[in-house]
């Protein structure tokens, strides 16, 4: 089994604002670096992993948009975004670009999709329950599919949300709605897989 | 309660479905200004919590997609970048020195711009003085002078390269 580095909790001694973290870095302190990429990367990593359902694709993802922080750290600007939003956002564009890829690749019928589908399919109830999700997900429109990661899975708020898409808050509710709609429509058939023990 | 208090609590079953679609059956995670005429609604219409209980199905199915934690590989990589980035501002930092002039000779000196002519002028009488030697070398040495010349030379021009790219590092090169 992987080893795994859960991310730390927001409170406590190293509750420190990102801003400050952030200055931090850019004056050279690599603890600062530390504190960041514990408490931001695991929540990254998921968007991209929910995002791509590949998981060397969506470490990659991760770790670039950690790159682009660190190499950013002299120019940031405290108090003018948030740093988590301004993170999600890197990493949704990077995401953005690599499903873009993969469509052109498919187009060229040059090789299929990656994605964790073999993995689920070893007849394991709970693996073909999230099968049918993640494949029911991965239909959805990529904005449809990111409104639902970021305010479902991330619990961000609408105002958030709407800044990490680029969209308007009235469009952050038209997006999960109908997002969240086509997902129930697809999963209709589904339910009673989807919900039993 | 107003008129305008009664305005605010209402909510169509329309409104009341689209936002259990958008925003699941947790009222928590609502927008602030439609949980209580929501609330009014589930505690007086069936219709209303039929769409709560298609949210809930909706969201419990989600629940089941539970994001990977970071592998130690992942954290070691990205921990890496940042000590790789953070040794790149210092040598960044320091091109300036060279932008104000006689950068290797501030090092050697100390940067005190009160003494920079001074400065100056020793680094003069002692590029005079590595010239008048080798020349008189040449004079005193008829014979492959030209070597010893073009030596001492060469010797003095990577002094100067090699203190050039330590003031500025890589980047300077490109």
């Amino acid at each position: 089994m992987t080893e795994t580095a859960r991310p730390a909790p927001f409170a406590g001694a190293d509750a420190q604002d990102d801003d400050s973290l952030i200055a931090r870095f850019a004056a050279g302190d690599q603890s600062a670096a530390r504190l960041l990429t514990e408490r931001h990367l695991g929540r990254v990593l998921a968007l991209a992993t929910r995002m791509l359902r590949d998981t060397a694709e969506a470490e990659d993802v991760a770790q670039e948009a950690m790159m682009r922080a660190w190499r950013n750290a002299s120019k940031w600007e405290p108090g003018r975004a948030k740093f988590s939003t301004w993170l999600h956002k890197v990493a949704l564009n990077l995401c953005y670009d690599r499903l873009r890829k993969r469509r052109s690749a498919s187009l060229d019928d040059v090789a299929e999709p990656v994605d964790d589908r073999a993995s689920a399919q070893d007849g394991m109830e709970a693996d073909e329950r999230l099968t049918v999700l993640k494949d029911a997900m991965e239909a959805l429109p990529e904005r449809q599919r990111a409104a639902i990661q970021l305010r479902h899975f991330e619990e961000r708020g609408n105002d958030e949300t709407a800044e990490i898409l680029g969209v308007s808050i009235e469009a952050v509710e038209s997006l999960l709605s109908r997002g969240r709609r086509a997902l129930r429509d697809k999963l209709a058939g589904q339910r009673a897989l989807l919900l039993e023990e | 309660m107003t008129v305008i208090d009664m305005k605010n609590d209402m909510m169509t079953i329309e409104d009341f479905e689209e936002r259990a679609m958008a925003y699941g059956a947790d009222l928590d995670a609502w927008p602030e200004e439609d949980r209580a005429p929501a609330r009014t609604l589930l505690a007086g219409s069936a219709v209303a919590r039929r769409a709560m209980d298609d949210a809930r199905a909706l969201d419990e199915a989600l629940a089941l997609w539970d994001g990977p934690a970071p592998s130690q590989a992942l954290m070691s990589r990205v921990l890496t970048d940042a000590a790789t980035v953070a040794g790149e501002a210092p040598v960044a930092a320091s091109a300036p020195a060279l932008r104000t002039g006689a950068g290797w000779l501030a090092r050697v000196f100390g940067n005190r711009p009160m003494l920079r002519p001074g400065l100056a002028l020793a680094a003069c009488l002692a590029l005079g003085f590595v010239m008048g030697t080798t020349l008189e070398e040449q004079v005193m040495v008829p014979v492959d002078t030209g070597m010893s010349v073009d030596a001492g030379m060469i010797d003095f021009a990577f002094a100067l390269e090699d203190d050039a790219d330590l003031l500025l590092g890589p980047g300077s090169l490109l």
